[in-house]
């Protein structure tokens, strides 16, 4: 079995609205131009881009270098995306566990914004991890038995030896797609404290 | 080893493609560690269509202050000021908009693991996608070389993609498919070494017919259009067309060129062009500057002697060898469209996005994309229904859509299903709910004001009205491009807008051009002229007006130019006029900031007071009754009196040259040869005119245009002057602009 799928930098993870309908475009593009002011998340943020008209979309998205973070609708139902592009140091575990920490910091940040007044909460107990390589992943069995470990340990973090793995079906032109469900559902913050620095 | 893939697509990339991207690779290699010039190392990005996005410098605007973006790479360029670490553009060459399934299924993994998710139509069938890492360009290209796609000569002094009519095949008034023809002349040349010294881009258009404007042949370099002459193929040639800040009507080089003389003749234009065009200044380098140069009898001499002098290639005929062959064939049998059962907004869709093919029982599809904008999920999607019920083609539209060939018409309830089902189905495709709009401020460098947000504003207001809206209304068309140079080919629109600034007290305001009185048809064979400058804010109430206006006035039939020109270009004018003020900022800021994008629209005012009172300058009226002039040059040009027209732009032009030259010299006369000395002096040899891209262009249009008296001046060129003098005026604007920051700053 090739172990070129431990290599992988790309990739993605999701986290989602408990209500798509809590949030509106507008709203997250006035956001994320002030996240770019304020620098309120991690990495060199760069621009925002307002995909907003296109239906089931990637929505708005705040561009960065190291990483994108997407509003996105493309990925199933609403919720925030958080895009990894550039390398990580460590092994699969541990850059994991810190794309995991920056989408956390995101879907907290956005959860305690003041002007949603706390109506913005994040389904605290799944997640969707995508891996965004052809290359080094295709969408196959054996690669999902090889990220499975490095994915178990990672998002075990989060929900204890509860997480349960599912690679998702269908297209198979699609990226390789893992839902991920604990049985410890949280707020966003609460998930990034259970991550450490 | 970690796998590439170079490696794992070596066997599916024709080895000269393969060759070419590994090239590119080494340059790539060697620009990273320093080791060859940033410009040559921009030259050779630019072929493949890998192009620089707004704020590559490094420093952008968050509406407060300005951030510097301090990447990784550091001060690494991958072109002059442009940081290598800046993710940009990749354009994708689709050769008249051809895709297969295939190709589509390629371009949306492209997307989803080097852009974000989001594949863009462009206003000449190509595709680009954003906010791409320069170091993921030889990957991009070898996926798609196995796929038979190649980026090659997508950008840069180069040939562009070559478009044609995306209902070539299938349209019912074509003379005849044109598709291989734009195939066959992409091909022979794409990396042609006659192509390859050209001193700018050169774009190429293959129109089925004359009458209809989906091909835009007159507006390019090289434009053909079908003929059948005795029972032979061939083609209407036209030269020197094209658009930009000053755009020009292509003049016809040939009534007639038979078929096999197409290639021939496209290589000795390109020889031409190669040799004599203009090197140095990029901005008099299109063909159109040398055709007007030499004169159109002139440029046809060389041309033809040139052509006699090529040694024969074989490659100018192959193609026609394979025509039969290479014509699409259905791949359903044509089926009539009853009975079947149909989702209830089938009938809407139907009326706007299906065209009855000239084969009896097929149709041709669009499928309407908002912006030109589509997800990779939607393409594979795309892909499938193109499998399931086409021969499996698609087309990419000048409009920024796509298109299905060869649908059954019994198919079409099922097709409109799928495509409803992956967020495809909406109606209104060629209707005015379907805005074109080019990159503008979301991505290009140069944009001025956000083409794509009012694009967007538009498309959902008029969406909401659309069932309820009258016919005539209905088909108007508008196109926005983000500033002058015409990207989103605002001048061959019913309403066109491009994106200008205009001051207002301590901040700049974004605006748009209103640009009406283009004809379309005739392959539009007028380009629309500026009316006013609107605030971008209010351009959704200019086209309510205008377009209730026209509802209101038209005479029975007439199209919305006819409507202009009928009741004159003042007319229009007034009724839009009083929009044209700017509300000050402590009473509305909305205006100060542009669509879709909520950051103030200024760059350095933001240091002086919110309750700074307005400044209105005698420079800010000077300049208003320079653009008033520059206006009536307009109305004198519809009323057929070129010389007039002419006369008034370089009085509008002298005008506020005056007007700028005074700021700093009061007592400055009247007298035209003072006021051209002094601006001269003052603002042209000072590089203060200057624009930050196109350098002292539009100031030459002052010099050229007091050295050549009106009354020596043909028609077009009159057209020409109008259009320089609102660009020197736009220009003076900018400048005043730069002047105040520059003394905004010196006080902060
Ligand atoms: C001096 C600078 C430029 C000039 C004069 C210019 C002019 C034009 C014109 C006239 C067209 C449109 C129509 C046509 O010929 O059919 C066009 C197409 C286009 N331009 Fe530009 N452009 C310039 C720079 C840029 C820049 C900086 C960008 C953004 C990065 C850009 C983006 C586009 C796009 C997306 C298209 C559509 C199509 C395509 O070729 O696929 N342009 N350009
Ligand atoms: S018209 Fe201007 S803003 Fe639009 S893409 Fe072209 S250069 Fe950029």
């Amino acid at each position: 079995m090739s172990a070129d799928a431990l290599e992988l930098q790309r990739f993605a993870i999701k986290f989602f609205l408990r209500d798509p309908a809590s949030v509106r475009p507008e709203e997250v593009l006035r956001l994320f131009h002030r996240w770019i002011q304020e620098r309120r998340v991690e990495g060199i943020l760069i621009d925002v881009a307002d995909y907003a008209h296109v239906p089931d979309g990637p929505g708005v998205v705040l561009i960065g270098f190291e990483a994108d973070y997407f509003l996105d609708s493309m990925e199933g139902p609403a919720g925030l995306l958080y895009n990894r592009k550039r390398p990580l140091e460590g092994a699969l575990p541990a850059r994991l566990r810190a794309a995991l920490r920056a989408a956390l910091d995101a879907c907290a940040r956005l959860e305690a914004e003041p002007e949603f007044e706390g109506a913005v909460r994040f389904r605290g107990d799944e997640a969707l991890f995508i891996a965004n390589d052809r290359l080094l992943a295709p969408n196959t069995e054996e690669t999902f038995a090889v990220l499975r470990p490095s994915l178990e340990e990672a998002f075990g973090a989060l929900w204890g030896g509860a997480a349960r793995l599912e690679r998702e079906g269908g297209d198979p032109r699609r990226r390789l797609a893992v839902r991920v469900r604990g049985d410890r559902p949280a707020e966003a913050a609460a998930l990034r404290e259970r991550l450490g620095a | 080893m970690t796998p590439t893939w170079k490696d794992k697509l070596a066997a599916e990339i024709p080895p000269a493609l393969g060759l070419e991207i590994d090239q590119y690779e080494t340059d790539l290699l060697l620009r990273r560690q320093g080791k060859i010039d940033e410009k040559v190392f921009m030259e050779a990005r630019l072929r493949r269509g890998v192009y620089g996005q707004r704020y590559d410098s490094g420093q952008r605007h968050d509406g407060k202050k300005t951030q510097t973006l301090r990447y990784p790479s550091g001060d690494l360029t991958k072109g002059p000021g442009i940081l290598w670490d800046h993710p940009g553009m990749q354009r994708i060459k689709i050769p008249y908009g051809g895709l297969n399934p295939r190709q589509l299924e390629v371009l949306a993994d492209l997307a989803e693991e080097y852009s974000d998710g989001i594949l863009h139509v462009t206003t000449r069938q190509d595709i680009q996608l954003h906010f791409v890492h320069i170091e993921d360009t030889p990957a991009i290209f070898r996926r798609l070389a196995a796929v038979g796609i190649t980026t090659r000569e997508a950008c840069g002094n180069s040939v562009r993609n070559v478009t044609g009519c995306p209902l070539a095949g299938v349209c019912r008034d074509e003379a005849f498919d044109v598709t291989p023809y734009a195939k066959a002349c992409s091909r022979f040349l794409l990396g042609h070494k006659d192509t390859q010294n050209f001193g700018r881009k050169f774009k190429i258009a293959f129109s089925g017919c004359a009458q209809h404007p989906c091909g835009l042949a007159r507006m390019h370099d090289l434009g053909a259009v079908a003929r059948i002459r005795d029972g032979r193929r061939g083609f209407e040639l036209y030269v020197g067309g094209g658009l930009g800040p000053v755009p020009y009507q292509a003049k016809l080089f040939a009534e007639f060129v038979p078929e096999e003389e197409l290639l021939p003749l496209a290589q000795a234009v390109s020889r031409i062009f190669g040799r004599l065009g203009e090197k140095k200044n990029r901005n008099t380098a299109r063909l159109k500057f040398l055709v007007n140069k030499l004169g159109l009898e002139e440029f046809r001499r060389l041309v033809l002697e040139e052509r006699r002098a090529l040694p024969p290639d074989p490659a100018w005929t192959a193609f026609l060898g394979e025509l039969e062959a290479a014509a699409e064939k259905p791949s359903k049998p044509a089926a009539p469209l009853n009975g079947q059962p149909r989702r209830p907004s089938f009938d809407a869709w139907f009326r706007t996005n299906v065209y009855r093919q000239r084969q009896p029982g097929y149709a041709a599809v669009t499928v309407t994309l908002p912006l030109g904008d589509f997800t990779s999920r939607q393409a594979r999607a795309l892909a499938d229904l193109a499998r399931a019920y086409t021969p499996g083609t698609l087309r990419l539209t000048v409009d920024q859509n796509i298109l299905l060939r060869w649908v059954s018409d019994a198919d079409l309830p099922a097709l409109h299903a799928g495509l409803e089902d992956a967020g495809l189905g909406q109606p209104g495709a060629g209707t005015v709910v379907d805005v074109t709009a080019c990159p503008g401020t979301d991505t290009c460098k140069l944009g001025i004001s956000s083409s794509r947000g009012l694009a967007g504003v538009l498309r959902e207001r008029l969406a909401a009205r659309a069932a309820s809206m009258d016919e005539a209304v209905r088909n108007l068309t508008i196109k926005v491009s983000g500033c002058f140079n015409s990207c989103g080919q605002h001048h061959v629109a019913d309403l066109g807008f491009y994106g200008v600034s205009r001051k207002k007290g301590n901040y700049t305001v974004p605006h748009f051009q209103v640009l009406v009185g283009a004809r379309r048809q005739e392959n539009a064979s007028a380009y629309g002229l500026a009316l006013i400058a609107i605030p971008s804010k209010r351009i959704p109430e200019v086209v309510d007006r205008l377009a209730e206006a026209y509802l209101r006035q038209r005479a029975a039939g007439e199209s919305f130019s006819g409507w202009v020109q009928r009741i004159g270009k003042s007319q229009v004018r007034a009724l839009i006029e009083d929009l044209a003020e700017v509300p000050p900022y402590e009473a509305d800021r909305s205006f100060y900031s542009d669509w879709h994008d909520p950051r103030t629209y200024t760059v350095s005012d933001m240091g002086v007071g919110e309750c700074a009172g307005e400044v209105v300058t005698p420079l800010d009226f000077g300049l208003a009754a320079a653009e008033r002039e520059a206006f009536e040059a307009q109305v004198a040009l519809d009323k057929g009196d070129p010389v007039r027209a002419a006369e008034t732009a370089l009085r509008a032009m002298l005008r506020a040259a005056r007007e700028l030259v005074a700021s700093q010299l009061p007592e400055v006369s009247e007298d035209p040869a003072e006021v051209v000395r002094e601006f001269r002096a003052r603002f042209y040899d000072t590089k203060l005119f200057f624009d930050p891209f196109v350098g002292g262009k539009f100031a030459q249009h002052l010099f050229q245009a007091v050295e050549e008296p009106a009354g020596t001046l043909a028609p077009d060129a009159a057209r020409r002057r109008v259009e320089e003098a609102q660009l020197f005026i736009e220009a003076a604007h900018a400048c005043r602009t730069r002047m105040a920051q520059a003394a905004g700053k010196g006080h902060a």
